[in-house]
């Protein structure tokens, strides 16, 4: 019986090893921001990359479709594009005997992994119309709700907030998102790597090395992962600890944060943990991984107060604060 | 489930460890701190000695702090979760133990639990507690044993200031100065193997212990002093007997080197010369025998009754003289003999009269010491009886014509009257101004000079003061009795401004009153 978890738990360490091998294939360095992006696919979340244009994002996203075996969409987001580009609509057709009929004509959301790049540039009505559909993974056009076929996977890309042209996510929006990566600047050494590749006469190729049943498979490999309550009340009182004036409240949170994560930062923490214990070849969940996942699963659902915003402060200095205060056990 | 006990008796085992290593740590952490402070009593104690009681009191308090502090820090139990959380972090198995021990104390039907149990279970098959919890001595022992080092060596340092707290020693509650003690080793020494020597270490014993107060203790030296002087009024009457007897003898030129002695109060030289005699008795001619039986015979029979046993003696020797010069010469050894005793005797008093004057300088300083303790004002202002009543009073008075070291007494009172006198004048200008002219109410005896004929004779001018007015002690060795202030305002050249009318007030009053018309 322990063979066949441990045969589970190898598995799922291979299915990982080579999707994130022939990611690497195209994109140099980032491996955190890579293990992170699969983690969230596994995790049945989405993910926003955030950085400066020009850093490999698109690319990134775009390469990880081509790895998995599933359906792939891009949605540009412009000022100017509606919710029902993103939807889809309902159009009226002529029928077999000729008469008219309301057709839904789907939108690139209905596919297993969606781009959704530079998704701040959108308005903020237009970036709602992913929040039914990133959540429920169903899509409501009129009075019919249409199922998202899983895996449903968004990846959405947006500039630094300060750029011009940008509309920031609303909370509700952010929330949603697995986690939040941020696409720093390559290093020396990576850049000559990134010329060498993409400055030649061969580009690298990828090969698909996963499907959605398998995806599905893993996820619920991850779900299976035990988490002790002790461990599980670290999680949630790392949570906890993002709320300001609260009795679990960190003085940095105190201090500079408006509002603190939501339920969904636990869960995220929790579930990231799982994945990252299975990477780690364990079979529970210990507080380093919960550790280890709480910048990118915390980072965007905490929102400063004014006090922050001016002070500019950085919400990853208030998350290494609380992971340097809470205590492991009570 | 054995194999799950195999990771309680893992954890059981980390707890014992912990704890005890815990209890150690704090225990040593709480004496690294807790041993500064008696340390810092102790060095307190050594510049300014605590009495007996406040170091118990102390080091009682301390004790209760500590045991108080240590309890309330090493009480309490590690769980076995904790011990669980502890093996984590000292083997870094990332939480495993931690879950391990959660999943058995909650039972779950998962499949992945079993697989976590089991591959924890191997782990703590493997884990050795000693390897994890090695025996270490923590920093903070090293802290403590040295505070501890400190402390018993201040204890016993072999210093004269120093006491022992280990036998709960503490300073008396009555310090003597070091001149108070050397005045008590003087006079112990002078008094040595009589009752008074008894006496004095009684009180001076029970002013230490507090069991009697400085006034108390002054007044039973005042007492002591009162026992002791009891006998010089003898010896003044032996020495003016001795006088009479020498005044007589000298008539007899054989006897007058003895006279000289007896005047001189040396018995012992004078007992010499009574050997001498009775060696010489012989071939003495009769009438020299005659007359000095005869001049021995009045002496002895004008005799006080302090040396009646002398004069008993110097009779018998003048009545054998006249019958048998061989009767005569044993009975002028046996006055020689008791010459001696008494001279022996003399001598013990002579030392009993110097220890009452340490007695009294004592006496006098415990009484400044008190009076310092209760104001400077007071202490000025105070006379000091011991000395112009006390030694002046009883032996300057008692006995004109006393021994020097009696005279020495007297002289110490008269400058005691002085120097009270004296800072009766400095502390209260109102009471000079209304004083009266005063004059010493003494009455002083004739006494016999050397050469001076006894009866009748031509006078005589003698360049020589007089024995029995001359101080055995130099007078820089006389104690001042002024206080260091009252030394510096006599020192200074320029006026205190508070003194300066007194002193105009007196030039004025002794300026001659036919100087006193203004000039034009």
């Amino acid at each position: 019986m322990s063979t066949a978890i441990e045969q589970q738990v190898e598995g799922f360490q291979n299915q990982f090893t080579a999707v994130k091998k022939e990611i690497a294939k195209v994109i140099v360095g980032y491996d955190d921001i890579i293990e992170c992006a699969i983690m969230a696919l596994l995790a049945s979340g989405h993910v926003l990359l955030e950085g400066v244009p020009g850093l490999g994002k698109t690319k990134l996203v775009s390469t990880l479709s081509e790895v998995v075996h599933l359906k792939f969409s891009r949605i540009q987001f412009t000022p100017d594009l509606m919710p029902a580009d993103i939807t889809g609509t309902n159009i009226v057709r002529e029928g077999e005997k000729g008469e008219k009929v309301l057709e839904f004509q789907t939108g690139p959301i209905f596919a297993n992994i969606v781009l959704a790049d530079e998704v701040n540039r959108a308005t903020p009505k237009t970036q709602s119309a992913l929040l039914e559909a990133m959540e429920e993974q169903t899509v409501s056009v009129g009075k019919t709700t249409y199922k998202l076929e899983q895996p449903f996977f968004v990846l959405a890309t947006q500039n630094p907030l300060e750029m011009e042209g940008t509309y920031p996510l609303p909370e509700a929006q952010l929330d949603r998102f697995f986690m939040k990566l941020k696409v720093e600047y390559p290093t020396a050494g990576n850049m000559s790597t990134i010329l060498n590749r993409t400055t030649r006469l061969e580009e690298p190729h990828v090969t698909r090395v996963l499907d959605g049943p398998q995806i599905l498979d893993m996820r619920k490999t991850v779900r299976s992962v035990p988490i002790a309550r002790p461990i599980q009340d670290y999680a949630v009182r790392i949570m906890m600890a993002t709320h300001p004036n609260t009795p679990l409240s960190n003085p940095l949170s105190t201090r500079y944060a408006r509002c603190g994560s939501s339920p969904r930062g636990a869960q995220a923490l929790v579930v990231g943990g799982k994945i990252r214990a299975l990477l780690n070849n364990r079979v529970y969940v210990s507080c380093d991984d919960i550790r280890a996942v709480a910048y990118g699963a915390l980072r965007h659902r905490l929102l400063l107060n004014f006090e922050g915003e001016a002070e500019r402060i950085d919400t990853d200095t208030i998350i290494k604060g609380i992971l340097e205060a809470t205590p492991e056990t009570i | 489930m054995a194999d799950k006990e195999l990771i309680i008796g893992l954890l059981e085992r980390v707890r014992r460890r912990v704890r005890s290593e815990r209890r150690f740590k704090t225990i040593y952490a709480i004496l690294s701190i807790a041993l500064i402070f008696p340390l810092v009593f102790k060095l307190i104690d050594l510049i300014s000695a605590f009495r007996g009681i406040t170091v118990v009191i102390l080091l009682g308090l301390w004790a209760v702090a500590t045991a108080t502090w240590l309890i309330w820090r090493t009480r309490g139990e590690e769980t076995l979760s904790q011990a669980a959380a502890n093996v984590d972090r000292a083997a870094q198995l990332q939480d495993q133990m931690k879950t391990a021990y959660w999943f058995i104390r909650h039972p779950s039907t998962s499949e992945w639990v079993d697989v976590q149990l089991e591959r924890a279970i191997q782990k703590a098959e493997r884990l050795k507690v000693e390897t994890l919890y090695p025996g270490s001595i923590p920093k903070t022992f090293h802290r403590a044993f040295a505070l501890m080092a400190v402390f018993v060596i201040l204890n016993f340092l072999p210093l004269s200031q120093n006491h022992n707290w280990f036998y709960l020693q503490g300073a008396p509650p009555f310090q003597l100065s070091r001149t108070d003690q050397a005045l008590v080793d003087r006079a112990k020494k002078l008094l040595e193997k009589t009752e008074a020597a008894e006496e004095l270490e009684k009180i001076i014993s029970e002013l230490q212990q507090g069991k009697i107060s400085s006034d108390a203790a002054q007044q039973q030296i005042s007492d002591l002093r009162q026992e002791i002087d009891g006998g010089n009024l003898e010896l003044n009457n032996i020495l003016d007997g001795l006088s009479a007897m020498a005044n007589q003898l000298r008539q007899s030129e054989p006897l007058e080197s003895t006279a000289e002695a007896m005047s001189a109060g040396d018995l012992g030289e004078a007992a010499d010369q009574v050997r001498g005699i009775a060696e010489k008795l012989g071939v003495t001619p009769a009438d020299v025998l005659r007359e000095m039986q005869k001049n021995m015979s009045q002496a002895a029979t004008n005799s006080p009754s302090a040396l009646q046993h002398l004069s008993r003696l110097m009779k018998e020797a003048a009545e054998a003289m006249k019958n048998d010069p061989e009767a005569g010469k044993v009975a002028l050894d046996n006055l020689a003999q008791a010459m001696e005793q008494l001279a022996q005797k003399m001598k013990g008093q002579q030392q009993q009269s110097q220890a009452s004057q340490q007695l009294a300088d004592l006496q006098n300083s415990l009484q400044q010491e008190a009076a310092s303790e209760r104001g400077a004002e007071d202490a000025q202002l105070t006379p000091i009886p011991s000395q112009g009543q006390g030694a002046g009073g009883e032996s300057g008075d008692s006995s004109p014509n006393g021994t020097p070291s009696t005279g020495n007494s007297s002289g110490n009172g008269q400058g005691s009257q002085a120097a009270a006198a004296n800072s009766s004048e400095l502390g209260a200008p109102e009471d000079l101004k209304a004083g009266e002219m005063t004059k010493l109410d003494v009455q002083l005896k004739m006494e016999g000079l050397k050469g001076q004929a006894a009866k009748g004779g031509p006078p005589q001018d003698i360049e020589e003061a007089s024995k029995q007015e001359r101080s055995a002690m130099d007078y820089r060795n006389v104690p001042s009795q002024l206080s260091p202030a009252q030394k510096d305002a006599l020192n200074q050249n320029r006026l205190p401004r508070e003194q300066r009318e007194i002193v105009k007030y007196y030039f004025e009053e002794i300026r001659p009153r036919a100087a006193a018309t203004p000039i034009k």
